[in-house]
C-alpha cells in the first residue's frame, strides 16, 4: 500500500439512498433505543418501538448483504485475512484509503454491529425485567431461559456502546488523521475513490 | 390352597413396602427455618405481583383503566409493603446457601441497612401508587413507573439475573 499518495481518484457514487437511509436511521434508533433503555421512563414502551425498527433495518440489510449487489453485498466486503493485514498495516498512513466501498477492517466492523444488533434484538424479544416490561416473546421461553437472555441483553448493550464508540472514533480518526471525510460521503453518497 | 398363596404374596409384597418405604419417609425431612423463610419470600412477592400485574397492563394500555379495581389492587399493594420483611431473611437462606431455590444475593445480609432503606422506598411508592391509582390512567402510569422503579432498585444490586 505504498502507492497511496500516487494513485488517481475520482468521485464517484458509493452510498445509493437506501445505504444512506439505513446508516443514518440505524445511527438515530440505536442511539434512542440506547439512551431509553438505560435512562429512559421505566415503562419501555418506546424502547420496544426502537427494537422493533432496528430488528426491520438488521434484516433488511442482511437479505441485502445475501442477495445484494457490491458495494452492498457481504461477498464484496468480507476480505481475507491478507488483504486484511495488509490494509491494517497502512491504516497509520496520513493518506487517504479511497477505498471503494467498505475497506476491509471496515467491513469486519459492518458485520460486528450486526451482529451485537441481532443478538440484542432477538434478546429483547425474550427479555423480562420481572417487574412490568416483557418481551413480546418472553411467554414462550423458561423462566431461566428469560433470566439468561435479560441477563445478556444488558451484557450486550455495553458491547454496543463500546463498537459504536469505536466505530466513531475510527471515523474521526480517518477524518483528522488521514483526511478523508467518511461522514459527507455517508451523507451525499459521493465519495473519493481510486481508479 | 390359594388363600394361602395369597397371603404369601400379600406378605412379601408388605416388606418390600416396607422395605422401600420406610428409609424414604426418614430422607423426607422437615423443611428447615431457612426453607421456609424462602418459599414464604417467594410467596410473598407472588402476592405483589398478583396486584402489581394488573396494574402495570393498565399503566401500558394493554388492560382497560378500572379505577376501582386500580384502587383495591393499589390499596393491597400498599398493605404488602407495609408488611415488615426483615424476619423472612433468616440468615442462611441466600443463593449461595440454597442454590437454584432463592435469587437472594447474600450481599443483603453485608448490607442490610442498605436493603432495608430500599424496601422503606418501596413502601413510600406504593404509598403515593394507592393516592394516584384511582386518579385516572395517567396519574396511575406515572406512580406505576415510580413503583417499578423502586421495585428495580432491590433487583438489580440484591436480587440474580440469573437462578
Amino acid at each position: 500500500m505504498a502507492n497511496d499518495a500516487e494513485h488517481s481518484t475520482a468521485t464517484r457514487y458509493i452510498w445509493d439512498v437506501p445505504a444512506r437511509l439505513f446508516h443514518w436511521l440505524l445511527a438515530a434508533l440505536v442511539i434512542t433505543g440506547w439512551i431509553l433503555g438505560e435512562f429512559g421512563p421505566f415503562i419501555k414502551t418506546w424502547h420496544f418501538y426502537c427494537g422493533y425498527a432496528i430488528g426491520c433495518l438488521v434484516v433488511l440489510r442482511i437479505l441485502r448483504g445475501l442477495f445484494g449487489t457490491p458495494p452492498h453485498s457481504f461477498g464484496s466486503f468480507i476480505y481475507g485475512s491478507r488483504a486484511t493485514l495488509d490494509y491494517a498495516r497502512s491504516i497509520f498512513e496520513r493518506a487517504p484509503s479511497n477505498w471503494p466501498g467498505h475497506n476491509p477492517l471496515g467491513g469486519l466492523s459492518v458485520i460486528a454491529l450486526l451482529a451485537v444488533l441481532a443478538v440484542q434484538v432477538s434478546t429483547g424479544l425474550f427479555a423480562d425485567d420481572d417487574i412490568l416490561n416483557k418481551g413480546p416473546l418472553a411467554i414462550y421461553a423458561s423462566t431461566g431461559l428469560r433470566s439468561t437472555l435479560t441477563a445478556i441483553h444488558e451484557i450486550n448493550s455495553k458491547i454496543i456502546l463500546a463498537l459504536v464508540a469505536l466505530h466513531v472514533g475510527v471515523v474521526l480518526f480517518y477524518l483528522f488523521w488521514k483526511r478523508e471525510n467518511l461522514i459527507k460521503a455517508m451523507i451525499t453518497g459521493h465519495k473519493q475513490v481510486r481508479k | 390352597m390359594t388363600i394361602t398363596a395369597n397371603f404369601k404374596f400379600l406378605s412379601v409384597l408388605a416388606i418390600c413396602v416396607a422395605v422401600v418405604a420406610v428409609p424414604t419417609m426418614a430422607l423426607t425431612q422437615e423443611p428447615t427455618e431457612e426453607d421456609k423463610a424462602i418459599s414464604q419470600r417467594r410467596a410473598f412477592m407472588q402476592l405483589i405481583l398478583r396486584s402489581f400485574g394488573p396494574l402495570a397492563g393498565m399503566a401500558k394500555g394493554e388492560m382497560t383503566y378500572d379505577a376501582e379495581a386500580a384502587q383495591a389492587h393499589a390499596n393491597n399493594l400498599r398493605a404488602l409493603t407495609g408488611y415488615n420483611v426483615g424476619g423472612l431473611f433468616v440468615p442462611g437462606s441466600s443463593n449461595a446457601d440454597r442454590p437454584g431455590t432463592t435469587r437472594a444475593l447474600p450481599v443483603i445480609w453485608e448490607k442490610l441497612d442498605e436493603f432495608a432503606s430500599r424496601y422503606g422506598d418501596l413502601g413510600g411508592a406504593m404509598v403515593a401508587l394507592a393516592e394516584a391509582a384511582g386518579q385516572g390512567q395517567g396519574a396511575l402510569a406515572a406512580a406505576v413507573g415510580n413503583a417499578g422503579k423502586a421495585c428495580g432498585a432491590c433487583h438489580e444490586n440484591f436480587r440474580t439475573k440469573d437462578f
